[in-house]
């Protein structure tokens, strides 16, 4: 069995932190080399940042936020960010610079945005633990 | 003065006034969970003043505490007073580089070059 971690938490901004700190360890635990530690922990916070903003904007509760992870044999942390909000749409009052997404793409080996299954937007990244 | 965040491993504001110069220093993280408590910490500056953000001692940054650097930023500009910035260290500095932020702001090495 390999390690995994899946966590669930409500998409406010300490979980933001929580995740961070969640992944954090978790990739620690793996063996990541410290400079893919901090390449994880940006990736994963601005990808929860962003459910915290964007996915259930509008609601008059927020959703969930999901964090997926597991330490594959080939050394590799895949990391799945997901909710179960309006899915990417265009947003003309963001309250961001629009650096998330492009903080993300330089800090993983890989990337793809999906829509997830139950609604919502999935987040796949990868990243080699030995940098 | 100091203003605890969410401790041990949130945000901790330092700020001192010297003279028209105001000088805060960060020590932790600063992200979306923490900016705005950051911004509340933040005395009052006026036109002619100048506010230095220590960076030094941060050991996390994300989008959310960038945007907050832009507005900063932003706000000097359009009311006359100054922003600089002392450089963070590791993967503080390089989500600034990212960012390409000192194309925008003063950064210094050290508080006093930026007085």
């Amino acid at each position: 069995m390999r390690p995994r971690l899946d966590r669930t938490l409500p998409a406010v901004p300490e979980s933001v932190t929580a995740m961070r700190h969640a992944i954090s360890e978790f990739a620690a635990a793996a063996g990541a080399t410290s400079r893919v530690l901090d390449d994880v922990r940006l990736a994963v916070t601005e990808a929860v940042s962003n459910v915290v903003v964007h996915a259930y904007a509008g609601a008059a509760e927020p959703g969930a936020v999901w964090v997926a992870a597991v330490h594959c044999r080939d050394d590799t942390l895949h990391v799945v960010v997901s909710d179960e909000g309006r899915g990417m749409v265009p947003r003309l009052d963001s309250p961001g610079l629009g650096l998330g997404l492009p903080l993300i793409a330089q800090t993983c080996s890989t990337l793809d945005v999906q829509r997830a299954a139950q609604g919502g937007t999935e987040l796949r990244m990868s990243f080699g633990l030995a940098g | 003065m100091a203003v605890d965040v969410d401790e041990p491993r949130g945000l901790t504001v330092d700020v001192v006034r010297e003279g028209t110069s105001v000088i805060a220093a960060l020590s932790g993280e600063l992200d979306i969970a923490t900016r705005t408590r950051l911004e509340r910490s933040l005395p009052r500056v006026d036109a002619g003043d100048r506010l230095v953000l220590d960076l030094r001692r941060l050991t996390f940054i994300d989008s959310s505490g960038i945007r907050l650097l832009m507005e900063l930023d932003v706000r000097s500009r359009a009311d006359g007073w100054s922003f600089a910035i002392v450089r963070g260290l590791g993967t503080v500095q390089r989500v600034l580089d990212l960012c390409s932020v000192g194309d925008r702001v003063l950064c210094v090495d050290d508080p006093a070059d930026a007085l």
